[in-house]
């Protein structure tokens, strides 16, 4: 009755915020985000590796030219979407533009964060601004540049953005966390070395997999339903060196995968 | 005495330099000089500017210097955002010489009032599909004027301060259905003639030769001054 009354008028405005102090709408746009396809980011030390879950939503669809997931947005930076893809088309179109105006007026490549942080500031302008619903997207932005190295971020649709070693979103993305939490940094024995070995690009891609495996359904992840991406450099080259894994590539890791849980057994 | 007032200096000729593209049977020659200038005094020897986006297409500019820079980084930025874009083909997408040059063109026209005081040159292999599904590759010249008037050739095109002694050595020298080797020969001795002669372009040249399974660039030096 009045109570859920209340409810609504706080819920229908994005700009206003609940008796609580919560934004609603942006935690609805988050929602929506968390039933949408798996994305898993996991920084290497020799580059960065992106998986996601493909989900073939029928037998009639036209074979895909693109990627609907992972989208290149300038020569050393890509990124991985989860959630409402037209939405993120929107954003995407904005973040090429930028990431070319910037290396056109200071002739170099935008740094990583000042590229996450234009994102970012045009989707909190939906949360705050004129009546409109919040961008229904979050991403995973992998890149390069030379003040930081490698870095690897995510953002969600309250404008919020974060670094990350690894990370996942997505369906069952805490499940996935979890799972990183204990196999990112492999203590490798001896007591001293606290710090662990980060994995290389090889070792991210099988970790990256295991990840998928846990996420998706309990089913094992084939490689149609996964599309494994790699971020590196090549010779100092200006330009990362961005490749989608071929299908054949893609099951070498998904077996060395099989492999391994197969001798270990479960532990 | 009569004061001395320095004269402004035509925008086009300042910094001198010239090029010359000629076509062959399936290929492409481009040369450029190295003369570096402000006025008669020579600054310093470099290649002049070539924008290459990917090995079967060129664009060679040749005019005031600081447009030239601001044209290429212009040209750049636009051929960058059209054909970068796709991470499936690693291999990235190519750009037409004819749509470049439609680009170039464009670019230059947005200036129509306060002009790039540039003349670029296109040059490439234009594919073009067989009737067996194959692909051939023909020959593209095409030079634009400061406000990009495109004018395309099947034969050659030059552009710079000794453009009116190239389009003489150049007439003289072509002929049609030039293989490789010889079209190196042909543009290189038609571009150095006419360098000798001209006292804002020189110091050497560089002349790519564009085929469609590779490119070759070749160094030619001429008389140092």
């Amino acid at each position: 009755s009045q109570k859920t009354i209340m409810a609504r008028r706080y819920d229908s405005s994005t700009t206003t915020f609940s008796p609580e102090g919560r934004l609603h709408q942006v935690e609805y746009a988050i929602e929506a985000i968390n039933n949408a396809g798996t994305c898993v980011g996991i920084l290497a030390s020799d580059g960065i590796v992106m998986a996601s879950e493909r989900r073939v939503t029928s037998g009639l669809l036209a074979p895909a030219k693109t990627s609907e997931k992972t989208y290149k947005l300038s020569g050393h930076a890509a990124c991985n979407v989860a959630g409402l893809t037209a939405d993120a088309n929107i954003l995407i179109d904005r973040v090429r533009l930028r990431a070319g105006q910037y290396q056109y007026q200071y002739q170099e490549p935008i740094p990583m964060e000042q590229l996450v942080e234009y994102v970012c500031d045009y989707k909190q302008y939906f949360t705050q601004f004129g009546g409109l619903r919040p961008f229904g997207v979050a991403f995973l932005f992998a890149g390069y540049d030379e003040h930081y190295g490698f870095q690897l971020y995510q953002s969600d649709p309250s404008g919020n953005y974060s670094g990350w070693k690894a990370t996942v979103i997505g369906a069952n993305n805490q499940a996935g966390k979890s799972l990183l939490k204990s196999e990112y940094k492999k203590t490798e024995g001896t007591g001293g070395d606290d710090e662990g070995k980060i994995p290389t690009v090889q070792e991210a891609l099988q970790l990256a997999v295991k990840v998928l495996n846990k996420t998706m359904d309990g089913t094992a992840a084939s490689v149609e339903k996964m599309e494994l991406f790699t971020l590196t450099r090549k010779d100092n080259k200006k330009d990362c060196v961005h490749h989608i894994l071929t299908e054949s590539e893609a099951q070498a890791v998904v077996d060395a995968v099989a492999a391994e849980a197969a001798s270990s057994g479960d532990s | 005495p009569k004061p001395f007032y320095a004269q402004q200096q035509d925008p086009t000729t300042l910094n001198g330099g010239s090029v010359l593209a000629m076509a062959g049977d399936g290929c492409v020659a481009l040369a450029v000089d190295m003369r570096f200038g402000s006025g008669l005094q020579m600054v310093n020897v470099m290649s002049r500017h070539v924008l290459r986006p990917h090995p079967n297409v060129m664009v060679a500019f040749t005019g005031l210097e600081g447009d030239v820079l601001s044209l290429k980084q212009a040209l750049h930025a636009q051929v960058e955002s059209k054909i970068r874009r796709s991470v499936l083909n690693s291999a990235k997408r190519k750009i037409s010489p004819r749509t470049l040059a439609s680009l170039t063109s464009h670019i230059l026209y947005n200036r129509r009032q306060s002009p790039y005081f540039v003349e670029p040159l296109v040059v490439g292999l234009e594919p073009e599909p067989c009737q067996d599904g194959s692909l051939t590759y023909k020959p593209f010249l095409c030079a634009c004027d400061v406000i990009g008037a495109q004018s395309k050739s099947g034969e050659f095109v030059c552009a710079g301060v000794a453009s009116k002694s190239l389009y003489g050595t150049a007439e003289a020298a072509w002929r049609p259905g030039l293989k490789r080797e010889e079209l190196a020969q042909v543009c290189g001795k038609a571009f150095l003639a006419a360098l000798e002669r001209d006292s804002l372009s020189g110091y050497g040249a560089k002349l790519y030769v564009i085929s469609s399974d590779r490119t070759i660039e070749i160094d030619l030096a001429c008389r140092d001054d």
